[in-house]
């Protein structure tokens, strides 16, 4: 057998199992390091989910090497219970040292309250427990308490909502009361563009136009990504909601500002990018101001034009960093307290949800 | 002026200001190398600010189009990641800027001005002025002087920040050191200098920081009680690489003695900063370098050894002496190799000698850090059964494999209460692979912030240079080594494992 392979076991030999696979593994064939810097529970509805997510820790695997814990929640063949599979995995990336992570996949039924009984033996001690959840986690039920209640950081992908609005404001309502800290990857996404937003305001030309922003556009195609994105400008410079509608495929808020007013439009986009544009107009002493980004193909455009000055249009890399990992998770893993910012951001774009 | 709201936050990194720099030398091999790709690796990663502009000086005549291609061929071969993405090059190649001038030329810096000015204008770099001298450090007066004459420098500059960035070696021995450091200081306020030594960019180097006062088991062991003797060793198994003119001029214990060894040992042996703020932190290593017992006259003699390759083989390759190198000359005494038995007289380390060493043409490339704990005060297991075991050893590897080695006594499986010595090995890439950036995006992107934790104050570069200076003058005065002592591929002299074996137990660590 090769230390690739998953070995079915009994849930309660899979440490002696993964104990023989590293012994077997390594370059030298000897032992073998494992230095694993977290537990990541990832909770997905079928096999095939649990498929892609392991194929999204493989990709993460070496930058973030953890103990990593697939629930399938779908009956085992022919019979009621747990069925699970365990893994040592090897890697040795480009010019680094080998690293070694261990996936242990459980496909149960088994009712809610016993859930956290097959989890807890599973995971490394004193490491903090990530649960990515697949899909829109049921924020009603039992499974989601008693998964949440082992929980130090409950990842979520907004994008991947059945129900991405209704989920959203859904998730809102939980992030107030969930012990855990809540964070959302299409969130984590969003960061160029914001660091691309924020940017401009660095120096002390624009700065003031900021507390007079009167028009903004976003063109979004992961529905959730526009509101967020909104929600966090409307958070950041203490915009209060008057109120917003829907018009054809656009949302459109109005914000009181400190200044003035400013209105919102949330654009339904088709493309590559979680969004295509954003556009910020505003007031200065001078005249009307902008800035935009928008995402051609491989790259990010920030274009700022201010009045008496050059339009300044700056190009930068798209991708998020080499540690975000596939959708953004690698991210995540790396943040272990509250977002404040996010859920400022996540109120505000809640409330910018019809009904 | 308020902060800016939109950068607070987890995920948003903090943006340096807008920033106009200007590098002298700006067709050298150093903004070749590492300058304009750093630039690039950041704005790809939307680390550089938004009103950002540059401006490369130096003799060569180039139009800003044929400075542009250079440094695009520059990136295309020495950009950490690659392939380089074509639109981001281009969007930034468009505020690369080339003036050419030479550095004694008044006119050069009247240039520059103008054109830095021009950039306020069009390009919002709001009166920030950044002076790297990625220059031959005899250009580095007449360049400094340039700057104040034509009212550039940060004295006085009152439309934002005016900052100078300079490269080591800073200074040739003491007296230029502090000849050097009175004109800046003419120029610039000490807080607007930042003399760069890529070593402490290093992430591995920051780790030590990081190792030391993260951790609290180890704090209350770090000290002559405990602490039997530590090692540095910085060896590489290259050669002087086409630097032989440099390296006549400077040799081991100017390229890396004074500077990154010195700063490993500061960093290893400092009291723990009350925060991490650039002068908390520059205050404990400067108190370090002061405690440095000065070794003078005799003591030179016994407490340093200095060695210089002969041919040899490396990598299973025959490589040259270095007096057979280009631009080396056949009798030169310059050192390649230097190793020392040096002393921090303070409460800490009182009695526990550090060992230091560095050169060229060793056996492999690695940089560490050994602390040597002393034996357990009694053995109770009868000589034979602890044959093989050696005191407890804390091994910081800075450089290649980036790690801890920690040497712990443990029993032999069987019947026998034997026990013998074995290494546990942490290896810091298994928990946090990850592309790195490199040192020089990381201390381009300080300087643009204005925090110079990791860059060496003043007073760490005199206390440096106070404590070479002597040695440098016992061997001037003295008569002419006998080199080469040590052939290329080994550990360099013997006369270095002589030093360190003087007390008993106490030998060299092979990395």
């Amino acid at each position: 057998m090769t230390a690739e392979t998953f070995e079915e076991v009994a849930p309660g030999d899979i440490e002696l199992a993964l104990e023989r696979q590293r012994s077997l593994g390594g370059d030298g064939g000897g032992a073998v390091v494992r230095a694993s810097v977290a537990n990541l529970v990832v909770v997905t509805p079928n096999r095939p989910a649990g498929q892609r997510a392991l194929a999204a820790v493989e990709e993460l695997g070496a930058r973030a090497p953890s103990r990593c814990v697939v629930l399938i929640a779908e009956p085992p063949e022919g019979r009621q219970g747990v069925r699970s599979w365990a893994r040592v995995v090897n890697r040795r990336p480009d010019q680094g040292p080998e690293v070694v992570w261990e996936e242990v996949v459980v496909q149960t039924n088994v009712h809610p309250s016993h859930l956290t009984a097959v989890v807890l033996p599973l995971l490394l001690p004193d490491l903090p427990v990530f649960t990515w959840w697949q899909g829109t986690p049921p924020f009603d039920q039992e499974v989601f308490a008693e998964l949440t209640s082992v929980t130090d950081r409950l990842i979520v992908d907004s994008a991947a909502f059945t129900d991405p609005l209704a989920d959203l404001r859904r998730l809102h309502a939980t992030v107030g009361v969930l012990e855990p800290a809540v964070t959302d990857c299409a969130w984590g996404r969003l960061t160029p563009w914001r660091e691309l937003l924020a940017a401009p305001f660095g120096g002390p030309q624009l700065r003031p136009a900021l507390d007079r922003a009167r028009w903004l556009r976003v063109d979004s195609v992961e529905p959730t990504a526009g509101l967020e994105l909104v929600g966090w400008l409307a958070s950041r410079l203490g915009w209060e909601l008057d109120g917003a509608h829907q018009e054809g495929d656009e949302l459109v808020a109005g914000y009181r500002t400190p200044a003035g007013t400013c209105q919102a439009r949330v654009v339904a986009a088709i493309g590559s990018s979680n969004l295509t544009r954003v556009h910020l107009e505003m007031e200065t002493d001078e005249g009307p101001a902008s800035v935009r980004v928008e995402a051609p193909p491989g790259h990010l455009v920030a274009t700022v034009e201010a009045p008496g000055q050059p339009t300044g249009r700056r190009k930068v890399g798209r991708s998020p960093d080499p540690s975000t990992g596939p959708a953004g998770l690698g991210q995540e893993l790396q943040i272990f307290g509250r977002d404040r910012v996010f859920e400022d951001a996540l109120a505000q774009a809640a409330a910018l949800v019809p009904g | 002026m308020t902060e800016n709201p939109l950068a607070a936050g987890e995920r948003v990194r903090a943006a340096p200001p807008p920033t106009a720099m200007v590098v002298f030398g700006g067709s050298g091999d150093l903004a070749h190398r590492k300058i304009v790709p750093a630039l690039y690796n950041l704005e790809l990663h939307r680390l550089l600010p938004q009103n950002f502009a540059f401006v490369g000086s130096s003799r060569s005549e180039y139009s800003d189009e044929e400075y542009r291609a250079d440094m695009r061929k520059a990136v295309e071969e020495f950009s950490r990641t690659q392939p380089i993405q074509h639109q981001v090059w281009e969007s930034f190649a468009g505020r690369l800027h080339y003036i050419p001038g030479s550095s004694s030329d008044p006119g050069t810096y009247g240039r520059i001005g103008d054109l830095l000015d021009r950039f306020d204008r069009e390009h919002g770099t709001d009166g920030n002025r950044l002076f790297y001298l990625s220059l031959i450090p005899k250009l580095f007066p007449d360049t400094i002087r340039g700057i104040g004459k034509a009212g550039l420098g940060g004295r006085g500059w009152d439309r934002g920040f005016s900052r100078v960035v300079v490269e080591k070696p800073f200074g040739h021995d003491l007296a230029s050191a502090r000849e050097l450091q009175e004109l800046v200081t003419t120029v610039y306020p000490e807080r607007d200098v930042f003399r760069i030594d890529h070593y402490l960019g290093k992430e591995s180097v920051q780790n030590i920081i990081a190792f030391r006062f993260a951790n609290g088991i180890f704090e209350p062991v770090w000290n002559h009680r405990y602490v039997d003797h530590v090692q540095v060793t910085v060896s590489e198994s290259l050669g002087i690489e086409h630097r032989g003119n440099f390296y006549e001029t400077a040799g081991a214990i100017r390229d890396i003695f004074q500077n990154h060894e010195l700063q490993v040992l500061a960093l290893i042996a400092m009291e723990p900063p009350a925060s991490f703020e650039p002068e908390d932190v520059r205050n404990e290593k400067a108190k370090v370098l002061k405690a440095l017992r000065r070794l003078e006259g005799e003591a030179v003699d016994a407490h340093v050894v200095r060695g210089q390759y002969g041919p040899g083989w490396i990598d299973g390759k025959e490589v040259p002496g270095y007096r057979e190198e280009p631009d080396v000359h056949p009798d030169s005494v310059v050192e390649t190799y230097v190793a020392a038995e040096l002393r921090v007289d303070n409460w800490r380390w009182a009695g526990t000698p550090f060992y230091v060493r560095t050169g060229k043409r060793l056996p492999k490339r690695a940089t560490e850090v050994v602390v040597q704990f002393k034996s357990a005060p009694h053995l109770p297991f009868g000589e034979a059964a602890q044959d093989g075991l050696e005191p407890n050893a804390l091994v910081l590897r800075i450089q290649p494999d980036e790690g801890i080695t920690m040497r712990i006594g443990a029993k032999v499986p069987g019947p026998s209460m034997d026990v013998r010595s074995v290494n546990m090995d942490f290896s810091y890439g298994t928990s946090f692979s990850d592309d790195l950036p490199d040192a020089y995006e990381r201390l381009l992107l300080d300087v643009m912030l204005g925090d110079p934790t990791l860059f060496p104050r003043w007073d760490e570069v005199e206390q440096a240079w106070q404590a070479v200076q002597p040695i440098m003058d016992r061997w001037a005065a003295g008569p002419a080594p006998e080199f080469p002592n040590y052939e290329a591929g080994s550990w360099g002299p013997k006369a270095a494992d002589e030093l360190i074996a003087r007390t008993t137990g106490r030998r060299w660590r092979r990395p």
